[in-house]
């Protein structure tokens, strides 16, 4: 076949060079001229004006993982980890000239619970994961018209321009199931909060107040990434309190200039990490620790300059009292919970875009922390850099995104490779593998067998 | 400075064809396309079709704010459809300053927040068009050489002049750097100067892009080219083809400058 395809081919070269200069010539102008036609397509000639629209997805994710976790977790083999449906759906409403309405929520359904019935699922996790419902945006918007705007419900605000350290974009929480496993849109959850900005000349200025935002979303117990494995393998108690302060507030300063962008952040909010408040019966066999949202406090600057086919970002910050991790062996002295440190939080990245659809980033990150003692599990300064790739091809047909990410003081690595292939309007296939390392002395070695594949089918409507 | 009739979103007027067009250098006719009047401001809607090489076809909507303030001008580019990127919005500002880059931000949804974008290298794909950021914020006139392909070309019924640009030496990188293309061709009416025809070749892959504008007609005294066509071949096959489309365009439309911002690119679209 394929040499009769070849020597085709060679009689239509022998063909061609029998040709003389004017046909040939000839041939190439109403080949030129082809190029040139209007090619003929399906065009809704009807401009969209409605005042409502509908869209939404549904997602079918199947996920195998390709090591055994360890004996602390609920699987224990290279099973699969995900056999999830999920529906997503977006209303938004012009309720008038300059106010808006969103609601969006998204609803997942996780048949791995049935399908893999040799494994001894922890009640929370069925309960948690198997059916679940998370409402997203829910939000009015106004804009006055005056500079300034008010948009008030659960929404996200994201801030900075950091990827991996989180210096000013401290409003929203994180959604921690699946760690590095998230699609892009469910990195950040929704917050109940009201927004108010103004601008003025070449300055915008943003207040946000949140209540009872919550913290990360954590694995429930006996998960992948349950992040209390330890603890509980030990026969710790484990029980996590709300915040005391339910209320946070966050105000930003930021300007756009020539070639670069700039921002302020002043924040008092809840830190979305959990950290040990308190230790009861220490005596006992089973001590109760008890985790909740320290209050902290934070100050801190983001730019970003573009020089050519260069674009440098950097963020600095300060973040006062942040209850920071003791070592082993002064964990169970802090019975009154983690001392409570300020860090300083540095930034400094470079993204680099002067070759064709490819897009590199790196970004370093550094956290020094004040008056650091030796009772404290990690360095006085911790290092930690990602770095990025992503391509498109075939006029963004094909997508291809590869992560390297060195966790700070050499706690791990995490790579993520992904391919998108958009199939047509309504259709898209993924394909995500993510690996995880970690050494021996790290508080991370026990997610060290996360490793996964997924394949995903995502099929897009709109109304 | 100015930039040349390859500014693809922008409509055209004839309203400075009192000069002989018959005694015009090809540089004249680059300088008298490039300088109509297009309008203080516009918005139009579009229908973005991207073809593969199979003829499956994938259907973008779109809506394009401008406003230009003397001879800068910001555009912001609004994606409704279809769902999967619905939101994204692209914002630039372009500088008449020769020397100054443009500035220009994206705003992706499922990122969730804006970014600023290195443009230097504008010879990337518009979005996964055939059309180039370049195509459609146009290139340098004072980096080209002009000179006559063919006095007289009749395309559509239509008399055009034929002119071929070609990078000038001490622009030549820059030109380059900048379009992705090593010289091009435009086919340029003579009774409203407006381009219906180009052909570019691309620095890599000996690939060349043929530009069509067809259906020009006169909206609020702008000639407007409402169905544009990029065609992308290699080695003389058909590798892609845009066409974009516009549905519904106004000219001189009061638009607020705070349209113009990254905190609007984040805001409702409906």
């Amino acid at each position: 076949m394929i040499v009769a395809s070849f020597l085709t081919k060679l009689s239509r070269f022998v063909v061609c060079l029998g040709l003389s200069v004017l046909l040939l010539s000839h041939s190439l102008s109403a080949q030129q001229n082809d190029f040139f036609n209007p090619v003929d397509v399906d065009v809704d000639a009807n401009s969209n004006n409605e005042p409502f629209s509908l869209i939404g997805w549904v997602t079918q994710e199947v996920a195998k993982g390709l090591e055994s976790p360890g004996v602390n977790f609920s699987r224990q083999d290279n099973d699969f980890t995900k056999v999830e449906t999920a529906l997503f759906a977006q209303f938004d409403a012009r309720l008038n000239e300059g106010t808006n309405f969103r609601f969006s929520a998204q609803t997942f359904h996780d048949q791995v619970y049935r399908i893999e019935d040799d494994i001894d699922f922890s009640r929370a996790e069925s309960r948690e994961l198997r059916n679940r419902f998370q409402l997203k945006d829910f939000y009015v918007e106004r804009d006055y018209g005056n500079g300034l705007y008010f948009k008030v419900g659960n929404q996200i605000i994201a801030w900075g321009m950091s990827e991996y350290l989180r210096v000013t974009d401290l409003v929203n929480t994180e959604q921690l199931y699946r760690v590095a496993q998230q699609d892009l849109e469910d990195l950040r959850n929704q917050v109940p909060a009201a927004l108010l900005t103004y601008s003025s000349g070449d300055w915008v200025f943003d207040g946000v107040l949140t209540y009872a935002a919550g913290a990360n979303d954590i694995s429930p117990e006996g998960d992948d990434f349950d992040p209390f494995i330890v603890d509980r393998s030990l026969g710790h108690l484990v029980d996590e309190v709300d915040a005391d302060t339910e209320h946070e507030m966050f105000f930003r300063a930021s300007s756009r200039y020539s070639q670069g962008d700039m921002q302020f952040v002043i924040a008092e909010f809840n830190d979305n990490e959990l950290t040990v408040t308190e230790m009861a019966a220490l005596r006992s066999v089973n001590p109760q620790i008890r985790y909740t949202q320290n209050r902290m406090r934070a100050v801190g600057m983001a730019a970003n300059w573009v020089e050519g086919d260069w674009l440098l970002f950097g963020e600095l910050g300060l973040h006062k009292d942040k209850a920071v991790r003791p070592s082993a062996d002064a964990f169970f002295a802090r019975t009154a919970g983690w001392d409570q440190k300020d860090q300083v939080l540095s930034v400094a990245g470079i993204e680099y875009s002067g070759y064709r659809n490819l897009l590199l980033t790196l970004e370093l990150n550094n956290i020094r922390t004040r008056d650091h003692d030796q009772f404290m599990y990690w360095d006085e300064n911790v290092t930690s850099f990602g770095l990025r790739a992503y391509w498109t091809a075939m006029n963004e047909r094909l997508q291809l995104l590869g992560v390297w990410n060195e966790l700070a003081d050499d706690a791990g690595e995490v790579g993520r490779l992904s391919v998108n292939y958009n199939y047509s309007d309504n259709l898209d296939l993924g394909l995500l593998w993510v690996e995880y390392a970690s050494d021996d002395d790290s508080i991370l070695y026990e997610y060290r067998n996360n490793d996964v594949l997924q394949l995903q089918l995502r099929y897009n409507f709109q109304l | 400075m100015t930039k040349t009739c390859c500014v693809i979103f922008i409509a055209l007027s004839a309203s400075i064809t009192s000069v002989n067009a018959q005694e015009l250098s090809a540089q004249e006719i680059m300088e008298q396309m490039d300088s109509r009047y297009d309008g203080d401001s516009g918005i139009a809607d579009y229908t973005m079709i991207l073809i593969d090489r199979r003829d499956r076809q994938r259907t973008r909507e779109l809506k394009q704010y401008r406003l230009d303030d003397g001879e800068d001008s910001k555009y912001l580019v609004q994606f409704e459809s279809p769902a999967d990127i619905r939101g994204t919005s692209y914002l630039n500002f372009d500088w008449d300053d020769v020397d100054r880059d443009d500035d220009s931000w994206l705003y992706l949804p499922s990122l969730q927040r804006v970014k600023r974008l290195a443009n230097n290298d504008t010879s990337d794909s518009f979005l996964g068009s055939d059309f180039t950021y370049a195509d459609i914020n146009g290139y340098e006139i004072e980096w080209y050489d002009f000179s006559f392909i063919n006095q007289s070309d009749i395309i559509e019924g239509q008399d055009c002049w034929v002119i071929e640009a070609i990078p000038k030496p001490e622009f030549k990188e820059r030109a380059e750097d900048s379009t992705g293309y090593s010289r091009f061709h435009v086919w340029i009416r003579k009774d409203n100067f407006v381009q219906i025809q180009g052909q570019a070749w691309e620095l890599r892959g000996n690939r060349i892009k043929y530009f069509t504008g067809t259906d020009v007609v006169l909206i609020d005294n702008v000639w407007t080219v409402q169905r544009r066509q990029a065609v992308t071949t290699r080695n003389g096959r058909r590798e892609h083809t845009s066409v974009l489309q516009v549905i519904d365009a106004q000219y001189n439309v009061d638009i607020s400058e705070d349209t113009f911002t990254t905190e609007n690119m984040q805001r409702g679209l409906n």
